[in-house]
């Protein structure tokens, strides 16, 4: 019975220094990995061009040219489809939260017939979708095709959304819905003078969950909006990275004549993108942060 | 609380009034500015709706196509055919994801299409569904007989790559052709070029055997042709594709599998005399330090920055490049050798790039509402005066005559001819939306370049034997059973090849188990897949 109580001679004290300073090292070597990657870009793009091309920058700026970043805030194509994101950015965020937050509610009240079937029925497009051509048919159909509309309707309601903010409205208090109605409140005056108040957290996350999703989307620009005009900063990217990647080899000699000229130009002009386009998302993170630790466990529990 | 309200307001408003813009503006903007926009002025004429690419330069733009005197020529031609074109023009990067889905999906398609991005393969299945039209029957019914005339008479071979396997031409195509002296086709060289400058500073005689050619590359690392006290003037090679000119000296073919037009046979330089003696000359190469390895098959920009750095000694490309030179930092000249001798008993092979260029497709769709106004588009593409607006622009303007040829008139840079709107079509409207027909000659091209690439040009083009840079140029397309049975070989072997023959370059594998690596190379397919390409050659032949 003793032998069950003696203490582990090799066992590690809470508080030890060594496992202070291995859990130090794993998490900075974490850090690491996780930020080269981004200060790789910053230090590429401001490198000489030269040290670019041969891909002899690992570890610090070679050269200090900011030239590419003249070319970029020269170009207006590339503040055009900047403006273009933000459009898509703000009316996407504004969509996705008013209709997770009217989804939800009505999900959370009691006496809703049908209920859970609703809730298993929006499960379905969640894990299936409808796949790119029959999508392509119905924005085309719905005469959204090389409009901003192919961007912001398919994208505005977000069954995960509905979802997070479900479970989040079921963790208020039945009493606090139910004083209200002994008030005299209507539905909507609970949701917009009662809940919504004290969901901010819930809100906050969604709005930064869309905001970084839109901000980094490219594909349905790729595939909805063939005029240019119309595209968003990620699609400017990609333009300028698929316009670098091209095979000499597989041209002629009448066409490698203008790609060569094309593909320097851009090597280098590709970093200096991704760090324009990167930083203010980055910057949005700080603002939500004291929502966010809270709203993102939310997803954790499903009742 | 107020504070949380008052921002929630702020922000919708905001957002409501940005997206009634952006509301107001996707109304107008691709309808407008992008979507279709008429050729210009109240013309009455079919019309016709035209999907492509925005190719072409970025300076000389499309949209200010009005402009240009040489748009006035063009835009005669498609008003006297009674022609109204509408242009869709999406960014080249994007084009290809755009025109597949549009042509999967069958649905919103315009009246003719550039549909270069999809391979021959897609083209016909999407062909087989309907969506696009056979081009034969309505060429018989409305073409003026301009369409018949080029397609016969001065690019027979044209319908012979473009031709399906039942019989059918469902695309136009780019039609380019070189000729030198009026009528001699004039075929371009790839080739090795060496570095001219080093040669004459450190005296070396041009190379004229492959072991010379060895040498002197040697002698540059030996005595530091570029003069930075490092022995790093190298030689960018790929051994293993047998595409960069070297493999021709032995004699080998210029791929996997490569035709020999003159002969009108499909061979496999793993079964040619000269392929031992090729590895060994490239393990020579390689020991010796001459070949860059860490550039096999490296990104061309890691060449390019090579180039730049004044290090690159040696490499295959056009004889008559002149993008290189400029790129030397503290400059520098190539020279394109011809053929060196390299084995006794096996004359030197030369590679060269087709006279004729057969490329894209333009096709009409089940959409099209008057077919035979897309008929008509075509005869007025295929007209030589298109080809030579295209081309050559006006005469007087942007081309001459000297000694009975056609040359260019110099008008600058792209900045001087946007200013003095002096330009041929190709600048503004080429590839894209609109076909390229081109009559090129060599005598125009020869102007711009040093004496010593045009003496090459002109003794290559003569050269004989030769394998070309576009094996795929010389085959019929190929029938379903054949196209899947290629698939399915071609997926290890040129794997396996390309890997076997860079290992047998850099001395990895030894040439003593030969007898082993033929047996794999057969048990890939090797022996069949050349039996379906000489079958596709011969039926390339037999097209009338």
């Amino acid at each position: 019975m003793t032998a069950m109580f003696r203490r582990n001679p090799n066992k590690i004290k809470s508080g030890s220094v060594a496992v202070d300073v291995l859990l130090y090292v794993i998490a900075l070597f974490i850090c690491l990995i996780t930020l080269y990657p981004f200060y790789y870009v910053v230090i590429m793009s401001v490198s000489s061009p030269l040290e670019v091309a041969a891909m002899n920058v690992y570890w610090f700026p070679k050269g200090f040219i900011l030239d590419s970043y003249e070319l970029i805030i020269r170009d207006s194509r590339m503040w055009w489809a900047y403006s273009n994101t933000i459009i898509y950015v703000a009316a996407g965020t504004l969509l996705n939260c008013i209709t997770a937050v009217l989804g939800a509610y009505p999900l959370t009240v009691r006496t809703l017939k049908g209920r859970k079937w609703i809730i298993a029925f929006l499960l379905i497009p969640m894990y299936f979708g409808g796949g790119l051509i029959p999508s392509f048919l119905l924005v085309n159909k719905l005469g959204l095709y090389n409009t901003m509309f192919a961007i912001i309707i398919p994208g505005m309601v977000g069954i995960w959304n509905i979802i997070l903010v479900r479970t989040y409205f079921t963790t208020i208090p039945e009493a606090l819905k139910e004083s209200a109605f002994i008030d005299g409140a209507s539905h909507l005056q609970l949701l917009f003078k009662i809940i919504l108040p004290i969901s901010k957290p819930i809100i906050a996350v969604i709005a930064i969950y869309t905001i970084v999703g839109i901000w980094n989307s490219w594909f349905e620009a790729l595939v909805y909006l063939p005029n240019e005009k119309l595209h968003p900063l990620q699609m400017y990217l990609y333009r300028v990275v698929v316009q670098q990647t091209v095979d000499l080899k597989l041209l002629s000699l009448e066409e490698t004549r203008n790609a060569v000229a094309t593909m320097l130009s851009n090597i280098q002009l590709k970093y200096s993108i991704i760090v324009f386009t990167t930083l203010p998302v980055i910057f949005t993170y700080p603002f939500f942060q004291k929502y966010f630790m809270k709203g993102a466990l939310l997803g954790s529990l499903k009742e | 609380m107020v504070k949380w309200k008052n921002s929630i307001t702020c922000t919708v408003v905001l957002t409501l009034a940005i997206a009634a813009v952006s509301g107001c503006s996707n109304g107008d903007t691709p309808k407008n500015s992008e979507e279709p926009t008429a050729t210009g002025g109240s013309k009455e004429g079919s019309k016709l709706r035209l999907l492509g690419p925005t190719k072409g330069n970025k300076i000389i733009k499309f949209e200010d196509r009005e402009q240009y005197p040489v748009w006035k020529e063009l835009d005669k031609l498609f008003d006297t055919a009674g022609l109204e074109l509408e242009y869709e023009r999406v960014p080249t990067e994007q084009y290809d994801v755009v025109i597949k889905t549009r042509m999967a999906s069958g649905s919103s398609l315009p009246d003719i299409v550039n549909l270069s991005a999809l391979d021959d393969t897609t083209v016909l299945n999407l062909a087989k569904q309907g969506v696009l039209l056979d081009l034969k029957p309505l060429i018989e019914k409305y073409s003026n007989g301009n369409i018949k005339k080029m397609y016969d008479q001065d690019f027979p071979f044209a319908e012979k790559t473009t031709t399906s396997p039942d019989g059918k031409l469902y695309w136009f195509s780019d039609l380019h052709k070189k000729t030198y002296q009026q009528n001699k086709p004039a075929p371009v060289g790839l080739t090795m070029l060496i570095r001219k400058d080093w040669l004459e500073k450190l005296k070396i005689p041009v190379p004229a055997t492959a072991d010379e050619y060895r040498k002197a590359l040697k002698a540059f690392q030996d005595q530091d042709a570029n003069g930075n006290g490092q022995k790093d003037e190298v030689l960018v090679y790929n051994p293993g594709n047998f595409a960069g000119s070297i493999a021709q000296w032995f004699g080998l073919g210029s791929g996997v599998t490569a035709v020999d037009v003159e002969n009108k046979k499909v061979v496999s330089p793993w079964y040619q005399d000269g392929i031992k003696d090729y590895f060994r000359y490239m393990q020579q190469l390689v020991k010796e330090g001459i070949i860059d390895t860490s550039l096999i098959s490296g990104r061309n920009e890691l060449v390019q920055q090579k180039i730049a750095d004044n290090k690159v000694a040696s490499l295959s490309d056009y004889n008559l490049e002149m993008w290189l030179e400029p790129t030397i930092i503290g400059g520098g000249e190539y020279l394109p050798l011809m053929p060196l001798k390299a084995v006794d008993g096996i004359t030197p092979a030369a590679q060269l790039e087709d006279p004729y260029l057969v490329w894209s497709k333009y096709g009409i769709t089940k959409d099209a509402k008057d077919v035979e106004a897309a008929i008509k588009f075509f005869d007025v593409i295929y007209s030589e005066k298109y080809a030579d607006l295209l081309y050559w622009g006006i005469e007087g303007q942007t081309y001459t005559f000297d000694g009975g040829a056609k040359v260019f008139i110099d008008n600058g840079t792209d900045e001087d001819k946007e200013k003095s709107k002096l330009v041929s079509g190709g600048a503004i409207y080429g590839d894209g939306i609109f076909p390229r027909v081109q009559f090129a000659n060599l005598e125009s091209e020869l102007t711009n370049v040093p004496k010593h690439k045009a003496d090459h040009q002109l003794a290559i083009m003569e050269y004989k034997p030769y394998y070309v840079n576009m094996n795929h140029k010389y085959l019929a397309i190929p029938n379903d059973e054949q196209l899947e049975a290629k698939t399915k070989i071609m997926n290890n072997l040129s794997t396996y090849s390309l890997e076997l023959a860079t290992k047998l370059a850099l001395g990895q594998k030894s040439l003593d188990d030969w007898d082993q690596y033929i047996a794999e190379l057969k048990k890939l397919g090797l022996d069949q897949l050349i039996e379906i390409e000489q079958q596709l050659h011969d039926r390339y032949n037999q097209i009338q």
